[in-house]
């Protein structure tokens, strides 16, 4: 790939996205109106306070939003080929894109894994019931996997119970990487981990999409963890998108005032490096 | 030996929980078991914070489930406030229910879905005849504003809410009752560093203006030196190490402390 004039690239362009909650108790607006492109191969990390509707973001970028919603705006996917928005794509044409262009991982592994069913055969669906592998290739191609996310391949036998919160979101993270994907949106992925396991999973998200060139949107409320891997940083407010560009000069020039108190109350939280101690 | 039930104690020098030797083993299909806590010992003081921190899958969320008896154990024993509390009965196992309070790790899978946050909150002081009618309402929608969550969620459903504002509904639901001994499992992994701080602070003042003892299971060990008095490292079902917090982040002695400790990402 040519990296200097493609990685500039847009993959995704959000448009004035509006998605407001229309349950019983009327209608909730969350997202007003977001404006963010996601470029090929790099990473947007997305800060903001809880509640401000980064996962509702996401959820509108899978089209995994709950039925009582009102949506509007375009969500463009742009192919090397052609282009399309995807809130007009039926729900048919939606498959492909779920399960291999774009992928995510939740913020709570618990809920998001079904409790009946073994590690491993949530796996293999993962890996495509069309990918005509043999059984035995599939269970190597599973070991693989687990193996990547550094679990025991005896996890394939274990039911999500049986896990500790951390091993169970490997196990998510493990499943989203299985298709290759195009765009790996990563909500909170870390946040349940100890701080070894947490950079080592940030670490393997890096290699992977330096191998395979996926974008990646890294939702998260760890600013140390966007400092250390993102390209980009967009601070969402109130459903809106106040400040993006490159990570430095997010970090270190913010101009919201919300970026700057996210940015204070990080560094008031994190400690001194171990060799300064 | 009397018949009388056994009264709760309340001599202020004694520690408020005391483990010895505590075990917790899941058995694994198949056969063999998995010893998830592995003889520990260790003792909280009131008003204290006692910190365990330790590698996912080490038994942190094992051992404080143990410690309020929500999971069976299979050896060694624990003590509130003097009594051993898989001896403890009827009334003093209610009374146990209402002092001893868990904020879960993951607040998704605890919120029952069918129910409101309103009465999610307001549950406890249903079940434990505290409160009801406008004084539960009105504390229920104080707990919820101490959390930094809009009276206007009571409404919702779990289901309805976004990660960190499930995670404060649950703080919530344990914060109600005001109870003596909270074991806190990962309480604020799901919020932004500026709401993070915020409910630090708010569960250190309410432990040092009530004397309240926690149990303080994270991962992230900036939290954990500015919550803790002192600090446990677990690592395989084992304590390896125990301290002051400040000796054990500046200080540590354990490889795995220092492993932990040296991982902490900074920027
Ligand atoms: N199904 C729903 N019905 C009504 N309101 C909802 C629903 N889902 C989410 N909300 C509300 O939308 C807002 C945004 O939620 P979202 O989950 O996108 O936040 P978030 O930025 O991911 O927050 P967090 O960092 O806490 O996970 C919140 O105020 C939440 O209460
Ligand atoms: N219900 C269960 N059944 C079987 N094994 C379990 C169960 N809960 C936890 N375990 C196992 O016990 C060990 C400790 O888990 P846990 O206490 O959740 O650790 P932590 O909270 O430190 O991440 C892990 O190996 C986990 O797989
Ligand atoms: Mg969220
Ligand atoms: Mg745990």
């Amino acid at each position: 790939m040519g990296a200097d004039e493609q990685d500039t690239q847009t993959v995704v362009r959000i448009r004035d996205l509006r998605v407001a909650y229309t349950g019983e108790s009327g209608s909730t607006p969350v997202l007003n109106g977001v404006n963010l492109d996601l470029r090929a191969g790099m990473t947007t990390a997305l800060v903001g306070a809880s509640g401000s509707g980064k996962s509702t973001l996401a959820l509108s970028l899978m089209r995994l939003l709950p039925r009582d919603v009102e949506v509007s705006g375009t969500i463009e996917r742009i192919w090397l080929t052609h282009q399309a928005n995807l809130l007009a794509f039926p729900e048919w044409r939606l498959r492909g894109i779920r399960g291999e262009e774009i992928t995510m991982v939740f913020q709570s592994p618990g809920a998001a894994l079904d409790p009946v069913m073994r590690i491993g055969s949530q796996m293999r669906e993962a890996v495509g019931a069309c990918s005509g592998y043999s059984r035995r290739q599939m269970r190597e191609i599973i070991a693989a996997l687990l193996a990547d996310v550094e679990l025991d391949a005896s996890v394939a036998r274990a039911y999500a119970h049986e896990l500790s919160g951390g091993m169970q979101q490997r196990v998510m993270i493990a499943m989203a990487i299985a298709n290759n994907p195009d765009l790996l949106i990563a909500d909170e992925p870390t946040s349940a981990l100890d701080v070894t396991v947490q950079s080592r999973i940030i670490a393997l998200l890096k290699r992977l999409q330096r191998e395979y060139g996926f974008s990646m949107l890294l939702i998260t409320h760890d600013i140390a963890v966007a400092a250390q891997v993102a390209d980009e940083i967009a601070v969402m407010s109130q459903g809106r998108i106040v400040e993006c560009g490159a990570r430095a000069e997010v970090l270190e020039h913010p101009q919201h005032a919300l970026t700057r108190s996210l940015v204070s109350a990080a560094r008031a939280l994190s400690l001194e490096p171990m060799d300064k101690v | 030996m009397t018949t009388a039930p056994a009264k709760m104690t309340n001599n202020a020098d004694a520690p408020l929980l005391a483990a010895r030797d505590l075990r917790v083993t899941y058995s694994r299909r198949g056969g063999g078991t998995c010893v998830a806590v592995d003889g520990v010992t260790f003792e909280i003081a009131r008003g204290e914070t006692l910190g365990l921190v330790g590698e996912s899958g080490c038994g942190k969320t094992s051992l404080g489930r143990a410690l309020l008896g929500l999971i069976p154990v299979a050896g060694g024993n624990v003590t509130f406030d003097g009594q051993p509390i898989e001896q403890l009965r009827s009334t003093v196992l209610r009374k146990f229910r209402r002092r001893a309070q868990l904020i879960f790790q993951d607040a998704a899978a605890s919120l029952n879905p069918r129910m409101r946050v309103g009465a999610i909150v307001a549950d406890p002081l249903r079940v434990h005849g505290m409160a009801r009618g406008k004084a539960a309402r009105e504390r229920v929608e104080a707990t919820l504003a101490q959390v930094g969550l809009d009276v206007a969620l009571i409404n919702r459903y779990p289901h309805e809410l976004s990660g960190g504002e499930r995670q404060r509904v649950d703080i919530a639901r344990a914060l109600v009752l005001d109870p003596e001994f909270l074991v806190c499992d990962e309480p604020v992994s799901a919020v932004d560093a500026c709401t993070r701080v915020a409910l630090l602070d708010l569960l250190r003042s309410l432990q040092r203006a009530h004397q309240r003892s926690y149990l303080f299971i994270t991962h992230d060990l900036a939290a954990a030196s500015r919550m803790c008095d002192r600090v446990a490292v677990m690592q395989a079902g084992r304590i390896v190490e125990l301290g002051a917090t400040d000796r054990v982040l500046s200080n540590p002695q354990h490889p795995c402390t220092r492993q932990l400790r040296s991982a902490v990402p900074t920027f």
